[in-house]
């Protein structure tokens, strides 16, 4: 039991958050869940010949959360406004 | 104690991650995140030193994220129009099978992308001793606080 075992079981989290869920706003926050844990992976395990960048590209990832959120955000208000709902399936509506 | 620690970080961790899995209201989903987050925190302070910019960093992103979870969250927390069901749908099924036949066909590269990560061979067997054995059941039961939100939400519902 390690920090990678903790990171591997976020990823794993995250990721059935992000396929099940069906509000945009908790699918995007599972997903996020599912970054933390690959940068935790990333920050945890020493740089290496093989993996020299972990460090810069967990940072990235930290900021693609960061705008993740944001679009995700906006995103909502948009569907409430539109549609009246934040629900997925709703985007279906929006065709045409 | 490290064991000790060790069992209130995963604890913490993999709970909050359950809560945000299942909340259905975005108050629960933050606490869960805020959870996640600062078990994160806790982890990489022992490489704090290595990358000074990266908790910065960590608690400047996740704290956004979690402002902006909880931004407008009585407004957006409806309840459900139609009747909450267990049914997954045959097309998620699929995608979750793609996702693990994903996930485990790139397995065997991930000692190159994360180096510390040891995948078990033929050579070495793992080390299962008592205190993994407590210390994963452990963890589990205290994990399985997280889905205590969901519980309520179906007595509300029922």
């Amino acid at each position: 039991m390690t920090a990678s075992w903790i990171a591997g079981t976020l990823i794993v989290l995250g990721v059935l958050g992000a396929l099940f869920r069906r509000q945009a706003a908790h699918a995007s926050l599972n997903f996020d869940v599912a970054l933390l844990g690959v940068i935790l992976l990333l920050l945890v395990s020493p740089p290496s010949g093989n993996a020299p960048f972990n460090r810069e590209i967990a940072g990235g990832l930290l900021l693609l959360i960061l705008l993740h959120q944001l679009i995700t955000f906006a995103l909502v208000r948009f569907l409430d406004k539109k549609l009246g709902t934040t629900h997925l399936s709703a985007w279906r509506n929006l065709r045409g | 104690m490290t064991l000790l620690f060790f069992i209130i970080q995963s604890s913490f961790a993999i709970g909050g991650a359950i809560v945000v899995l299942f909340a259905r209201k975005r108050k629960h989903a933050f606490w869960g995140w805020i959870a996640v987050l600062l078990t994160a925190v806790t982890l990489i302070l022992p490489h704090h030193s290595e990358t000074p910019w990266v908790v910065p960093l960590f608690l400047c992103s996740g704290g956004i994220t979690g402002w902006l979870t909880l931004k407008d969250a009585r407004r957006f927390d409806r309840e459900p129009t139609q009747p909450r069901s267990l049914h997954l749908g045959i097309s998620r099924i699929f995608l979750l099978l793609l996702t693990l036949y994903f996930l485990f066909s790139v397995g065997p590269l991930w000692s190159s992308f994360v180096p510390n990560v040891h995948l078990p061979t033929n050579a070495s067997h793992p080390d299962v001793g008592w205190e993994w054995v407590v210390g994963a059941s452990a963890v589990i039961l205290l994990s399985l606080l997280g889905m205590l939100p969901l519980l309520f939400a179906k007595e509300e519902n029922a």
